[in-house]
């Protein structure tokens, strides 16, 4: 009832109005050509995206250029948005996901990704040599990350940056809530190989 | 026995300390305010395509097939039974004319006797 009041407010052209409407509101407007609507998810996802592809790709200028483009992509598509019962956020992250492969293979032959702008460390009420030694050990593990296959990767942004549950990353990635369950203990484990006990004990 | 509890804690625990540091490896991070308006002001201006009408997918080629074929079997028969009756009057004519004939030569035969 509630659901179906909003989209009439939003069909009178009164989305102004409109303070609070969830996404299936304003996704069927978005998916009959309501730019408003489109404008209001973009509003509501642009930021867990750019987080998404920032952690993917390590610098805020390829961060913005590919958001950018997830965007493009998904108002050339909304049209043809198909109701899986999945969230919309699930959608867009693949979108993400696809094309920052794509990219990854594009910058295959290149040498190194860059790690700009400290990767935002911060600064800690500590010691400045604390601080440094801990930004430096967090850049360490994000270069680990980085090498993780795709999805160990998305799945640790999803989790951390984005505190998705296990079953909510399933629909992103497609898998069961067990799959993601036993992934992530696989790339915790991997991980902690990775760094070394000392490395640990040390933070 | 008692080696194995002791050994999955300890296993726990890493783990636990690998999420720890995860957590603080991993901070949110915001897109400049100026690229999110613009990346807005720049989607609203996109032309969104209108919604598809779906309509059932019928190859053309073998929709086409299809109709030739039924076409011309319907015009064979047609034109089968049109010839069938025409036949059968030509025939009868060509009969009849040939038996007025053999009266015809035959009357002369006696007109001349």
């Amino acid at each position: 009832m509630e659901m179906g009041l909003l989209c009439m407010s939003l069909q009178t052209g009164r989305a102004a109005e409109v303070t609070e409407y969830s996404d299936e509101a304003a996704l069927a407007q978005a998916v009959k050509g309501d730019q408003e609507a489109f404008g209001t998810l973009y509003e509501r996802y642009v930021g867990r995206i750019y987080n998404y592809v920032y952690y993917r790709t390590g610098n805020h200028h390829d961060a913005e250029d590919l958001t950018a483009r997830v965007f493009y992509r998904a108002i050339r598509n909304i049209s043809n948005y198909q109701d899986r019962g999945l969230p919309l956020s699930a959608w867009l992250y693949r979108i993400a996901h696809n094309l920052i492969a794509n990219w990854h293979r594009d910058r295959s032959r290149r040498p190194e990704i860059l790690l700009d702008e400290g990767l935002a460390f911060y600064q800690s009420p500590e010691h400045p040599e604390v601080t440094l030694l801990q930004n430096e050990e967090r850049a360490r593990l994000l270069k680990m990350i980085r090498h993780l296959p795709p999805e160990r990767q998305q799945l640790l942004i999803l989790k951390f940056v984005e505190h998705l549950s296990n079953a909510e990353i399933g629909q992103v990635m497609g898998r069961t809530e067990g799959a993601v369950k036993s992934l992530y203990h696989r790339t915790l484990l991997s991980l902690r190989d990775d760094l070394g006990e000392w490395t640990i004990t040390e933070l | 026995m008692g080696k194995a509890p002791s050994s999955k804690n300890q296993k726990e625990a890493v783990l636990g300390d690998m999420e720890n540091l995860l957590a603080s490896t991993f901070k949110p991070v915001l897109p400049r305010p100026a690229y999110v308006k613009d990346l807005n002001r720049r989607l609203s201006n996109y032309p969104t395509p209108s919604p598809e009408v779906v309509v059932p997918h019928i190859p053309r080629d073998t929709a086409g097939v299809i109709l030739g074929v039924i076409g011309g079997t319907a015009l064979l028969i047609l034109g089968i039974r049109v010839m069938i009756p025409l036949i059968a009057s030509l025939t009868t004519l060509y009969s009849m004319r040939r038996e007025m004939r053999e009266k015809v030569s035959t009357g002369l035969n006696f007109s001349s006797n």
